[in-house]
């Protein structure tokens, strides 16, 4: 199994430079630049002083001294300011990462929480009247586009019930208070961000889950399990739930990788103070430092997510493990 | 006379397809004799299976509907409780499968799916079920019980998985092993020898052995007596060597008559005209094998019929046997000759 394992981060160095490859020439194609535009309501700066600037910060070198100072003052740790607040970037992600992290995490177990015992429940009973509920359930949840559900949401606990409040990561009147009350505040504020994420993404655990049980069930191992005198309850438990396993723990990467360009736009609607909303106003700024950052940063975390995906897959499945 | 093993009364079992049932195996009766090794031929679809899995009730429930008594050891396996069949299942009746590598499950180390058996029927504390998990592996002729023990299925042979199979099927000792297609899926040196091992094991064990089967290859080598079922119906029944010598149903000589044959004085191989009717659109009066063998004249055919002894245990379905000729009259020219 570490063999396996071993290979497979061997495997991410050139997925890496890919990546990175692929992010700085794609900041290439965009026009303009960091000076771009950037002056033109300081009538003492004049267009000589704008190149010679261009010229200092080395923006005029051929691409690939650009890209290697890159890569190599990321690998040293310098990852730049940002060039709207004049900060390290650095600092400014620091801040926000617990909080995605948080909704992140909240979102996972959500999804888990939920949607394995449904996609067994749909499982154990296909084509009966449990598993139809699910399916309906399933087919209206995945019609409902992200926005639109969290919306819902809002209006319902937020305004109908004013038990959840509608936006923010935290109460501002407790940021000063006790442990207690600051990781309430988080928590409240977390809830509603975090289901309209989790109850989309777990729409496919499901599916993926209950067809799985739904074909495990009728493979000839099950027979023989069933011949050996076991009753259908210990069929599914020691065998089938394990066997049913493998695409959840495939699917898992993918779906943590998902997870996170959803929490880009989530964030966004809750104004949830977190990675993905500091991406979207870079974006809009045109901050190049932290939208290559962040852009680097989720390559990394999905490639992580297909890792771990990986590993759990030898864990559970002895056929793909290397001798 | 001895006694049997077990008895299937008027058995049916049916299937649904689009909302109704189909009946694949049609009111069969059958007496299974201690220490016998019985067969049940007839191709694919004409219900063989469904008999064997019909005994231990492994089809799928929901789409299945069984009717008749089955007899055994004082119980009836069609109308038992579900606990009460897990009771027998493994313990009293063994079950071998056709397909090696998917009856057993991926993810378990073949030592867990032997010992299974031991946690779901014995009381045995873990050291005393991995020896007699590697005695078994011994018995069924694994040449390193200890490493086989921690192997998963995919690191074995086709011919190691079957004989895992078999230990699993024999670990407690059963009195009925069903042997559905044991070697089908195995190459031919290798179905020998797992027909050598079947045949020791059952001597030392006493089992009787119901053998399901397509090849008569493998009848020859291992039955006492032959039943041969057509359409979901036994269309004749009797001792191997009967069957062999002295065929009497059109459908069985057709049968023995499709066998590649080493005599050079015929090119050709007989065929059996038609198919298998599938279960939907299956004749369900007057014989069924009529369909096959147009060239006999309807007159010949029973309107119903029945399985008759025509000689001392010897039984056969339907009076077509009687007037019976292949089409192609070079096969029985052959067959004199021989």
């Amino acid at each position: 199994m570490w063999k396996t394992t071993f290979r497979r981060i061997i495997m991410l160095i050139p997925q890496l430079i890919g990546v990175t490859l692929l992010i700085f020439i794609l900041a290439e194609f965009m026009p303009g630049d960091a000076f771009s535009g950037r002056f033109v309501e300081d009538p003492t700066i004049g267009s000589e002083r704008e190149e010679e600037l261009r010229e200092l910060h080395g923006l005029n070198d051929p691409w690939h001294i650009r890209y290697t100072r890159w890569v190599g003052d990321m690998l040293s740790g310098d990852f730049g300011l940002s060039l709207v607040h004049r900060r390290p970037v650095l600092e400014m992600v620091a801040e926000r990462i617990g909080n995605t992290l948080l909704l992140s995490i909240v979102s996972i177990v959500i999804i888990y929480s939920f949607a394995l015992p449904l996609g067994i429940i749909a499982g154990k009973n296909w084509d009966k009247p449990s598993e139809k509920i699910i399916s309906f359930y399933n087919f209206v949840q995945m019609s409902i586009p992200t926005v639109v559900f969290a919306i819902v949401l809002q209006w319902f606990f937020g305004i109908i019930l004013g038990i959840l409040p509608l936006r923010g990561s935290i109460d501002v009147r407790v940021v000063n208070g006790t442990f207690f009350e600051i990781w309430g505040s988080r928590l409240q504020h977390v809830i509603l961000p975090a289901l309209s994420i989790s109850l989309l993404s777990g729409v496919s655990v499901i599916r993926f889950l209950s067809n799985e049980i739904n074909e495990q069930r009728h493979l000839d191992y099950t027979v023989t399990a069933r011949a050996k005198g076991l009753s259908m309850d210990k069929v599914y438990r020691n065998h089938i739930f394990r066997n049913s396993m493998l695409p959840i723990a495939a699917t898992s990467g993918s779906l943590i990788a998902g997870l996170f360009s959803g929490v880009l736009i989530i964030e966004n609607i809750f104004t949830f103070q977190g990675m993905g909303q500091l991406f979207f106003t870079s974006v809009s700024q045109r901050d190049w430092p932290i939208v290559n950052f962040l852009v680097v940063f989720y390559s990394i975390l999905t490639m992580a997510g297909f890792l771990i995906s990986d590993i759990m897959l030898t864990i559970f499945d002895p056929r793909i493990r290397i001798k | 006379m001895k006694n049997r093993a077990l008895s299937i009364k008027k058995l049916s079992v049916s299937f649904k397809m689009n909302g109704q049932y189909y009946k694949a195996v049609d009111n069969i009766d059958l007496d299974i004799m201690e220490n016998e090794v019985f067969a049940i031929v007839g191709e694919s679809g004409c219900g063989k299976s469904a008999t064997a899995m019909s005994i231990l009730r492994l089809h799928n429930e929901n789409y299945t509907k069984i009717e008749g008594e089955i007899n055994f050891g004082g119980k009836d396996l069609v109308s038992i409780s579900e606990h009460g069949l897990n009771k027998i299942k493994g313990k009293e009746i063994g079950m071998i499968f056709q397909d090696p590598l998917s009856a057993l499950n991926p993810l378990h180390r073949i030592g867990k799916q032997i010992e299974e058996m031991f946690v779901i029927h014995t009381n045995l504390n873990s050291l005393d079920r991995k020896n007699r998990a590697l005695e078994l592996l011994e018995d069924v002729g694994i040449p390193n019980p200890e490493i086989a023990y921690n192997s998963f299925p995919h690191e074995l042979s086709g011919g190691m998985r079957q004989r895992i199979i078999i230990a699993i099927a024999l670990s407690l000792s059963p009195s009925l092993l069903i042997a559905d297609e044991p070697t089908t899926a195995l190459d031919v040196t290798i179905q020998a020898q797992i027909l050598d091992l079947m045949r020791d094991l059952k001597e030392k064990s006493k089992a009787s052995v119901i053998l399901i089967t397509h090849d008569l290859g493998v009848v020859a080598e291992m039955a006492d007596r032959v039943a041969v079922m057509y359409a979901g119906q036994i269309v004749e029944l009797a001792n191997v060597d009967e069957i062999f010598e002295n065929p009497k149903h059109p459908y069985t000589k057709s049968l023995l008559s499709s066998i590649p044959r080493k005599s050079k004085s015929t090119n050709r191989l007989n065929t059996i005209f038609g198919s298998v009717p599938d279960l939907m659109n299956m004749p369900r009066d007057g014989c069924r094998f009529s369909s096959r063998i147009p060239w006999i004249n309807e007159k010949e055919h029973e309107e119903n019929p029945k399985l008759q002894e025509i000689e001392p245990n010897h039984f056969v379905r339907c009076s077509c046997y009687k007037n019976f000729h292949f089409q192609d009259s070079s096969i029985e020219k052959v067959k004199e000759k021989e």
